[in-house]
């Protein structure tokens, strides 16, 4: 198929535009109307802060501080009392083990 | 505002004249009434806005059109996401295009094609812009324009194989 007759085909297919409106010389309408997806972008980022902000609110709020064990008479101080307890303990325990280790240690060198 | 009015003045003169072939260009890019209108909007907008960045003695057309054409590629672009178009109604339809099959598949073609071979077809064989021209609207040399002419040509020939010269 030759050039022209392709630029023939191409026309008839695409067709002649219809009469459009004139466009407006300045900012006009589309200045206005470009204001509208932009006070749609604040709005949108307003509320995805306002979002985020409920969200970190709220996991604040519910979120237990401090101590929640089991208060004693004497308030706060219990739990950590119970822990030091626990911890020293612990330690008794393995002093007194290391300590029969080296006795049976001694009592086998003795039969020896 | 008459002040502001007297200021545009030399931007009105110069893309009033422009605006039947941005018309056109738009309308064989979208091949919707309403879209391409919205687009031409739009880009004398934008030329508007750029003005002063055009140097006296250019090629008024070329840059023009080289705004209508961005806008339509960027429209193209974000069609998928855009709302569905509702059906336009009857009376509205230009009904220009001839409705045989052979023109429906050439239509059909050239909207899969890619934007920049479609443009560089629809600026050649639509408008009827010399290589020249069109080479300044796609932003590449005379001889890159007609490169991409005729891959363009080819690649519709593919698809319509009684476009093919010996056919």
């Amino acid at each position: 198929m030759r050039e022209d007759e392709f630029r023939d085909r191409l026309k008839g297919a695409i067709g002649e535009p219809p009469p459009l409106a004139s466009p407006s010389y300045g900012p006009g309408t589309t200045a206005r109307r470009r204001l509208y997806p932009a006070a749609m972008g604040v709005l949108a980022v307003a509320l995805a802060v306002l979002l985020v902000l409920v969200l970190v609110g709220t996991r604040l709020a519910l979120t237990p501080r401090g101590n929640v064990g089991p208060l004693g008479k004497d308030g706060g101080e219990r739990p950590l009392l119970v822990a030091e307890e626990v911890r020293r303990q612990h330690l008794d325990a393995r002093g007194r083990k290391l300590r029969f280790q080296s006795a049976d240690r001694r009592r086998v060198a003795r039969c020896r | 505002m008459a002040a502001e009015a007297h200021q545009d003045r030399p931007f009105v003169d110069l893309v009033a004249p422009l605006v039947p072939a941005a018309q056109r260009l738009a309308y064989g890019m979208l091949q919707n009434p309403h879209e391409a209108e919205d687009a031409v909007q739009e880009a004398t907008f934008k030329a508007w806005r750029g003005f002063n960045r055009f140097q006296e003695g250019s090629n008024a057309r070329a840059w023009f059109l080289t705004i209508v054409a961005n806008e339509c590629r960027q429209r193209r672009r974000s069609r998928w996401w855009s709302l569905l178009r509702v059906a336009e109604p009857a009376g509205e339809e230009p009904a220009a295009p001839q409705a045989d099959e052979s023109s429906m598949d050439l239509r059909r073609a050239l909207g899969r094609l890619p934007a920049g071979m479609k443009l560089a077809l629809v600026l050649r064989y639509y408008l009827d812009l010399p290589f020249e021209e069109v080479g300044h609207v796609l932003g590449v040399g005379e001889k890159a324009a007609k490169a991409r002419v005729h891959r363009a040509l080819r690649r519709l020939r593919v698809e319509i194989p009684e476009l093919n010269p010996d056919a």
